[in-house]
């Protein structure tokens, strides 16, 4: 039986609201069945015994997909009226505990009522008791005996309480009824789906050379049944094709955009005003939510020249969040380019990411780049503000995932090996100097826009996979605008790489309008990408192998 | 075209990729109710039927995603292997199973 404060506590038309949600995905499944049969249709005139048993065994598919809607749907009536019974009856309930807290009654657990031991109050803090329950309002205050009221209350509230319980027990049985399990339509223990997705994954170590492996040596049974089961963690994985891990992120995005949807408007219905900590757990769905968006309405563009195929690599909530989209497919694509963001950039803000990358392709392309993919690489927490970025611990977070995406893109590219690049403006070129000073990065040429610094004294003291030092100079290209703010903070991490004592090549951008620091300009530095600006079209030159000016 | 064969490999492999795709969807329908399903049991503890609901769930979840998996795999079967179905169609007929 449920105690007077669970109910008293509960959310009993959440039932209500969960019960549309089934009924949206009993109508989503069923919907799924009917797509299903227009591919069916197709096979009619497929003959042969291979036909027979790929039929069959699609049918007896199909026709439990028909039977899982048919099911689904009987959960939502069962909700919606376990909620129509209880929300009057926890209205009724919040009535009764007003009264009783204003007769200064006490509610046990199992709805008894009971005066309270009396304690004096000084004359002027002596409440006006509220009418007895059942009297008109507005009707003369009574002074009703504790007792008869207790008792009173005691009988409504073990009465509402009883009448809670049954519907409960009533819907919880319906309910038990029409779980998979119970309805025969739960995978048998040997369902070979089932058991695939019992497939071990490669564990957090593993190369991504190994992962491509793995993945490869799978049957289609196998990676179907991950894809569905375990799609949070092949999607993050690198070594895993491109292609398959688009086709996963975009339910983990779904799922995410809908978790963190229903964490926001329990936020927002909280009383008001909300805490800071409440407050700023609120802003951070609002931000990461906004991002999402914007991945979903680029993903949703129609591909063209301007806007390459996208593909989402990695989405994930944790810190600043993590999004790392590919414009154009990397596994195939001639010149790739990995395109590492700086201070402040986030889940939140990755909309215009996303355009710098779009741009980068198309200027590529217009230096006969004959295929390009441009991969906005938000999978570290960037500083939030221009202060933090004074520290390097951001960048040496970054190391091992910056250094794994790039042996992925090794690992997962088919044909000849691509031509590999890696872009970063302001903090995120310190992100890639900290990692191919560390260790070394899987990339054929760096660039270093508007940078603070690479932690390094020469090109030497970089390295990339298969690069003579000596010849370092040669790989690494930068720029840094004239009257861009950072010049405030040249040599911050190193020397600058666009000096011209670094030893690296230096490419021209626009100078950009003098600003009022030391007639440096924040504006300047985010318009690297601004259309007519050389660096941009620097940048595609670099990206598709060319030399630059 | 083999004998006994009325459509193309094209056609198969039009009909894997669909049989996909709409495994996808259905995939996206699971995953975005996954993500949103957590009211009643967390709001409502106590009551048998916000654990009833939590069963449901996680069965649901799984049914439906294990059958989501097993059409997919159909579906691949049928895209990968459409050109050759006219001279191994006795090694894919051990590829299907009756459920």
């Amino acid at each position: 039986m449920v105690s007077f404060v669970e109910f008293r506590d509960s959310e009993p038309a959440i039932f209500g609201e969960d019960a549309q949600k089934w009924q949206d995905l009993a109508g989503q499944v069923a919907n799924r069945g009917n797509e299903l049969d227009q591919q069916l249709t197709a096979l009619a005139d497929w003959q042969g015994v291979t036909a027979d048993v790929a039929k069959a065994d699609l049918a007896a598919k199909r026709k439990k997909l028909g039977d899982a809607a048919i099911t689904l749907a009987k959960i939502p009536p069962i909700l919606t009226n376990l909620s129509q019974t209880l929300v009057p009856l926890h209205d009724q309930l919040r009535q009764d505990v007003f009264t009783a807290v204003a007769n200064e009654l006490e509610i046990e657990s199992d709805g008894t009522v009971q005066p309270t031991p009396f304690v004096a109050s000084p004359p002027e803090s002596v409440p006006t008791p509220p009418p007895l329950p059942g009297q008109p309002p507005g009707s003369a205050p009574a002074s009703p005996d504790p007792h008869q009221l207790a008792s009173q209350l005691t009988s409504q509230i073990q009465d509402i309480l009883r009448t809670a319980s049954m519907a409960d027990e009533e819907a919880a049985a319906a309910l038990r009824n029409l779980t998979a399990q119970a309805t025969g339509l739960a995978p048998a223990a040997n369902d070979p789906g089932l058991t695939a997705s019992a497939t071990a994954i490669p564990g957090p170590n593993t190369s991504p050379a190994d992962v491509r492996k793995w993945w490869d040596s799978l049957s289609a049974q196998q990676q179907e049944s991950l894809l569905f089961m375990h799609g949070d963690q092949l999607g993050a994985m690198d070594g895993i094709p491109a292609v398959v891990r688009d086709r996963v992120n975009r339910d983990v995005l779904a799922e995410l955009e809908s978790r963190l949807g229903e964490e926001k408007v329990r936020l927002e219905t909280k009383s008001q005003p909300l805490s800071d900590a409440d407050q700023a757990q609120l802003n951070d769905f609002n931000g990461k939510l906004g991002g999402m968006q914007a991945i979903d309405q680029r993903l949703a563009v129609q591909p063209s020249a301007a806007q390459q195929q996208p593909f989402l690599l990695k989405i994930g909530v944790q810190g600043g969040g993590r999004a790392v989209v590919a414009m154009g497919n990397p596994d195939t694509a001639t010149n790739v380019a990995t395109f590492v963001p700086g201070t402040s950039a986030s889940l939140a803000t990755c909309g215009g990411l996303l355009t710098r990358s779009d741009l980068m392709g198309q200027a590529a392309a217009k230096a006969n780049s004959p295929s390009t993919s441009v991969i906005t690489w938000i999978g570290y927490d960037a500083p939030p503000t221009f202060p933090d970025a004074a520290f390097d611990s951001y960048a040496r977070d970054a190391e091992p995932a910056l250094t794994r995406f790039q042996d992925g893109l090794r690992a997962t590219h088919d044909g000849p090996p691509s031509h590999n690049v890696m872009i970063g403006h302001s903090y995120g070129t310190t992100a890639i100097g900290y990692a191919a000073h560390d260790g070394s990065l899987n990339a054929n040429d760096l660039v270093f826009v508007a940078s603070p610094g690479v932690d390094a004294n020469r090109p030497a003291d970089l390295h990339l996979d298969g690069v003579d030092p000596s010849q370092m100079g040669q790989h690494i290209y930068a720029t840094t605008a004239k009257h861009d703010i950072i010049n405030v903070v040249d040599g911050w991490f190193g020397p600058n790489p666009s000096d011209a004592g670094f030893g690296d090549q230096v490419f021209t951008s626009n100078p950009g309008a003098a600003g009022s620091l030391f007639g440096d300009s924040f504006a300047v530095h985010s318009q690297y990408w601004d259309s007519g600006n050389r660096a941009l079209d620097n940048m595609g030159k670099i990206i598709a192998g060319m030399s630059t000016n | 075209m083999a004998d006994g064969y009325v459509v193309d490999s094209a056609t198969l492999r039009k009909a894997g990729d669909g049989i996909v795709a709409v495994t996808d969807e259905l995939h996206h329908d699971i995953s975005a109710w996954a993500g949103d399903q957590q009211g009643a049991t967390g709001a409502n503890q106590g009551f048998s039927s916000a654990q009833a609901v939590a069963d449901c769930e996680a069965g649901w979840e799984q049914a439906l995603s294990v059958l989501g998996a097993d059409l997919a795999a159909a579906g691949d079967t049928l895209s990968l292997n459409a050109s050759n179905y006219a001279t191994t169609e006795q090694h894919i007929v051990g590829r299907f199973r009756p459920i």
